[in-house]
C-alpha cells in the first residue's frame, strides 16, 4: 500500500479530516473536468504515507463528473487503502456509499465522523454490529474536536480487505437490494433520533430561508462581505501600495546615484516595482473575500442562498449555485470566476462565467468614482447606476446567450443536500487561505508583472528607442492611434482613450494612471459628459483584467471558449456604450427617441417575464427531465423506480 | 397526489418517480426513493424549489421535479 484515500459523501467532514491530517503538506490541483480540487498530500507525522482527498460523492454509478473521476482514480490506484468517512448524523444515507465501496473489495476502514455530536445527543453506535455487517474496522472520530484523528492512520495502515462474509453479502447487491438491506439493519447500528444541531438548523434555517426574512438577511451579508472586503483593502492595500510606491522612489534614487541607464531605472523602479507592488496590493482584498466565502461554504449558509435564488436565475441559465460567483465578482472577478468550482452542471457554469466579469469589481469601483469626481461634479448616482447597467447587463445578454445555448446544456440533475449549520473550523479556513493566496501570488503575479513590464515597454520606448517622457513617439501612440478608429462611434475616438483602455487589460484601474500619464488636459479627451458616460461603460463591460482572465483560463478548458468569452463580452460592451453614445443624437430626434423607449421597455418586460416564466423549464414530454431540447423525447426511457 | 401538492408538514410515502433514470438514481441516491416517508418543509418564495426531509437528510427539489414525484398519504 502506498497511498490512503478519503472518499466519503458530500459534506462528511472529509476535507477537514484531511487538512488535519496533512497539515500544511498538501498540494492542490485540479481533477480534468471535476468541480472539487484534487488535494493530495502527506501524513505531517510520517511523510512517507501519502495521503488523496476525493471529491465527495454519494454513488459509484458515475452520473456525475466527481463519480467518474474517483472510480478512474480507484481503477488507475490498485493498491490504495480506503478511509471511508461517514457522516454519524446521517448514518444511513451514508451506509449506501459504503456498501458500494466494499463491493470493490479493497484494503478499507470506516471513520464515523461527528462522534461528539452523538454524544452530545445519548445517541448509541453499535460498532460491533457494524464491523460485523461490514467487514471492516470501524473507528469513530470527531474531525472537528480531533478525536481519534491521531489513530486513524494506524488503523488504516492495518486496514485489510472487507471480511468474506460481509464482502459476500453486498457483492452481488443491486442498489435496491442495499437499499432494502440498510432499511432493515440501520436500527442495529444506531439509536437514530435527531440531534440537538440539527433541530437548530431548522429553526435558523425558518428565518435564513424564510419567505419574507431570507433575501433581506442575504442583503445584509452582502453588505458585510462587501464593505469589509473593500476595507481590507483600502487599509491594507492602501498600506502596501504605499510601501511601493515609496520602494519605487527609493529605487529609482539610489539607482540614479548609482548612475545607472534611465531606461532600467524606469523599467524597474516603474514596471517592476510597482507591477510587484500592485499585485500584492491586491492581496489583503482577495483573502478577506475568500476567508468570508470559505466560511458560508464551509457552514453550510451556500446552500441557503442557492435556494433562494434558483428559481429567479435559472430564466437566465443560471442556477442557484451562481450567485455566489456573481457576488464575489463584485469584489474581485477573480475570486467570483474560482467559486464557479462547486456548480456541477457544466452549461451553468459556463453561463456563470461568461456574465460574472460584468459585475463591477473594486478596481473598476475605483475608476468610476475618479470619473464622477471629474466629469460629474462627484455625484453618487453615477457609481450606482453601474450597478444596474451590470445587472441589466447580466440578465439581458444571460438571456440571449441562454436562447442560443439551450441547445448545448447538458442535464445534470439538481442535487442540492442542505447539510446542518455548523460552525466552521477557523484553523481549517485557515489553510485553504493560505494555499489559495500562494496561488493567486505566484500565478497571477507572474502574468500581471509581464504583462506590466509589456505596458511600460510599449509607453517608453518608440521606433526611435527610449522615449523619455515624449509619449508621442511611443508604440503606445501608434496603437491608440489605430484604436482610435474602433472607437470613435462610442464617444471617445482618441488617441489617448484608446491607448488608457488598452492598459486596463493589465487592472482595470490602470486606465485613470494612464490618462494621467498621457495626457494633463484630460478634459480634452471627450467630446461629452455622455462620451465619458459610455467610456465607464465600456470599462464596466469589457473583458476583465488579466489576473481574472487566467483563472478564467484555468476555469474553462478549452482556448477557443475562452476567446469567445473574451470577444462575447467585447461586443457587449461595445453595443451598450454604443447605445449609449448615441443617445444624445437619439434625444435630439423625438422620433428615434419614442422609438427608442419603446424598445428598451419592450425589452425591461420580456426580461421580467422570461425571468419569471423560467426560460430554463423542461419540455413538456412525459418523463422530461430539463434536458432542454426535442431529441431528448427520443432518449427518453421508460424510468425505473427503486 | 405528487410531492408538489403535499402540504407543508404533512407526512407521505413516496410511490413513484417518474424521471428520466439518471435523475431517478441520483435522488435514489440521495435518499429519495420509492417507499421512503417524506414531509415538506417550506417552499421558496414563489413555490419553487422546495425543501423536504427524506429520512435524517434535507433534500431541495424544484417544482418541475416535484411534480412527477407521485406521493401517498
Amino acid at each position: 500500500m502506498n497511498k490512503i484515500c478519503l472518499v466519503g459523501n458530500p459534506n462528511c467532514g472529509k476535507t477537514t479530516l484531511f487538512n488535519l491530517l496533512t497539515g500544511t503538506y498538501q498540494k492542490v490541483g485540479n481533477w480534468s473536468g471535476v468541480t472539487t480540487e484534487k488535494k493530495e498530500g502527506v501524513y505531517k507525522e510520517n511523510k512517507n504515507i501519502k495521503l488523496v482527498d476525493l471529491p465527495g460523492i454519494y454513488s459509484m454509478s458515475a452520473i456525475s463528473k466527481d463519480e467518474s473521476a474517483v472510480i478512474e482514480f480507484l481503477k488507475n490506484n490498485k493498491d490504495v487503502t480506503i478511509i471511508n468517512v461517514v457522516d454519524g448524523t446521517n448514518l444511513e444515507r451514508h451506509l449506501f456509499l459504503t456498501a458500494k465501496l466494499i463491493q470493490l473489495g479493497l484494503p478499507m476502514m470506516i471513520a464515523i465522523n461527528f462522534y461528539d455530536e452523538l454524544k452530545k445527543n445519548d445517541i448509541k453506535l453499535n460498532i460491533e454490529a457494524l464491523e460485523q455487517a461490514f467487514g471492516v474496522k470501524i473507528l469513530p472520530i470527531s474531525a472537528k474536536k480531533q478525536l481519534n484523528v491521531d489513530k486513524i492512520i494506524n488503523v488504516a495502515l492495518s486496514a485489510v480487505k472487507p471480511e468474506l462474509k460481509a464482502y459476500k453479502r453486498f457483492k452481488d447487491k443491486n442498489a435496491k437490494q442495499i437499499y432494502d438491506y440498510l432499511d432493515e439493519n440501520v436500527q442495529k447500528f444506531i439509536s437514530s433520533s435527531e440531534t440537538k444541531a440539527q433541530q437548530l438548523t431548522l429553526k435558523l434555517d425558518n428565518f435564513l430561508i424564510g419567505k419574507y426574512t431570507g433575501i433581506p438577511f442575504f442583503v445584509l451579508v452582502i453588505f458585510l462581505i462587501y464593505f469589509l472586503s473593500s476595507k481590507a483593502g483600502s487599509v491594507f492595500g492602501g498600506a502596501i501600495s504605499d510601501f511601493f510606491t515609496k520602494l519605487s522612489q527609493n529605487t529609482a534614487l539610489t539607482m540614479s546615484n548609482v548612475g545607472l541607464p534611465i531606461w532600467s531605472i524606469s523599467l524597474f523602479a516603474n514596471a517592476v516595482v510597482n507591477g510587484v507592488g500592485s499585485v500584492l496590493a491586491f492581496t489583503p482584498q482577495i483573502l478577506t473575500l475568500f476567508f468570508l466565502m470559505s466560511i458560508i461554504e464551509e457552514s453550510g449558509y451556500a446552500s441557503r442562498v442557492t435556494f433562494l435564488f434558483d428559481k429567479m436565475l435559472r430564466g437566465i441559465g443560471l442556477g442557484g449555485k451562481s450567485v455566489i460567483p456573481l457576488i464575489l465578482s463584485c469584489g474581485c472577478t477573480v475570486t467570483g470566476v474560482m467559486a464557479t468550482r462547486t456548480i456541477e452542471s457544466e452549461h451553468e457554469k459556463k453561463m456563470t462565467l461568461y456574465l460574472a466579469p460584468f459585475m463591477p469589481c473594486g478596481a473598476k469601483m475605483v475608476v468610476f468614482a475618479w470619473f464622477s469626481q471629474v466629469f460629474f461634479n462627484g455625484s453618487p448616482f453615477v457609481s450606482v447606476s453601474m450597478y444596474f447597467i451590470s445587472i441589466l447587463a447580466v440578465v439581458i445578454f444571460g438571456l440571449i446567450l441562454n436562447r442560443k445555448n439551450k441547445r448545448n446544456s447538458i442535464n445534470t440533475p439538481f442535487v442540492l443536500e442542505m447539510p446542518t449549520l455548523r460552525c466552521p473550523t477557523i484553523k481549517n479556513i485557515g489553510m485553504v487561505l493560505w494555499e489559495k493566496a500562494k496561488d493567486f501570488t505566484v500565478k497571477s503575479g507572474t502574468v500581471i508583472l509581464a504583462v506590466s513590464v509589456v505596458t511600460w515597454f510599449l509607453i517608453n520606448f518608440g521606433f526611435k528607442g527610449f522615449t523619455n517622457g515624449r509619449v508621442e513617439q511611443s508604440f503606445l501612440y501608434y496603437v491608440g492611434n489605430v484604436l482610435k478608429y474602433l472607437f470613435k462611434p462610442l464617444g471617445f475616438g482618441t488617441w489617448q482613450a484608446s491607448a488608457s483602455l488598452l492598459s486596463g487589460i493589465f487592472a482595470k484601474e490602470a486606465v485613470i494612471e494612464s490618462i494621467l500619464q498621457i495626457e494633463r488636459n484630460y478634459l480634452l479627451l471627450f467630446e461629452d459628459r455622455i462620451a465619458v458616460y459610455s467610456f465607464m461603460t465600456f470599462v464596466l463591460l469589457s473583458p476583465p483584467c488579466v489576473a481574472s482572465i487566467s483563472t478564467l483560463n484555468k476555469e474553462i478548458k478549452s482556448k477557443k471558449e475562452l476567446l469567445k468569452v473574451l470577444l462575447f463580452q467585447f461586443a457587449s460592451a461595445y453595443t451598450v456604450s454604443l447605445f449609449i453614445n448615441l443617445v444624445s443624437l437619439i434625444a435630439k430626434t423625438p422620433f428615434l427617441l419614442i422609438l427608442s423607449a419603446i424598445c428598451v421597455i419592450i425589452t425591461v418586460l420580456w426580461a421580467v417575464i422570461a425571468l419569471i416564466k423560467g426560460a430554463t423549464e423542461p419540455c413538456k414530454a412525459y418523463k422530461c427531465s430539463n434536458c432542454g431540447v426535442g431529441k431528448c423525447r427520443k432518449n427518453l426511457k421508460r424510468n425505473t423506480t427503486i | 397526489m405528487t410531492l408538489f401538492e403535499l402540504p407543508i408538514g404533512k407526512r407521505a410515502i413516496i410511490k413513484n418517480i417518474e424521471l428520466n433514470k439518471k435523475v431517478v438514481e441520483r435522488l435514489n441516491d440521495l435518499g429519495l426513493r420509492q417507499g421512503k416517508y417524506v414531509v415538506v418543509v417550506r417552499k421558496a418564495l414563489f413555490g419553487d424549489p422546495i425543501e423536504i426531509k427524506v429520512g435524517s437528510v434535507y433534500l431541495v427539489v424544484r417544482k418541475y421535479q416535484a411534480e412527477k414525484i407521485e406521493v401517498g398519504l
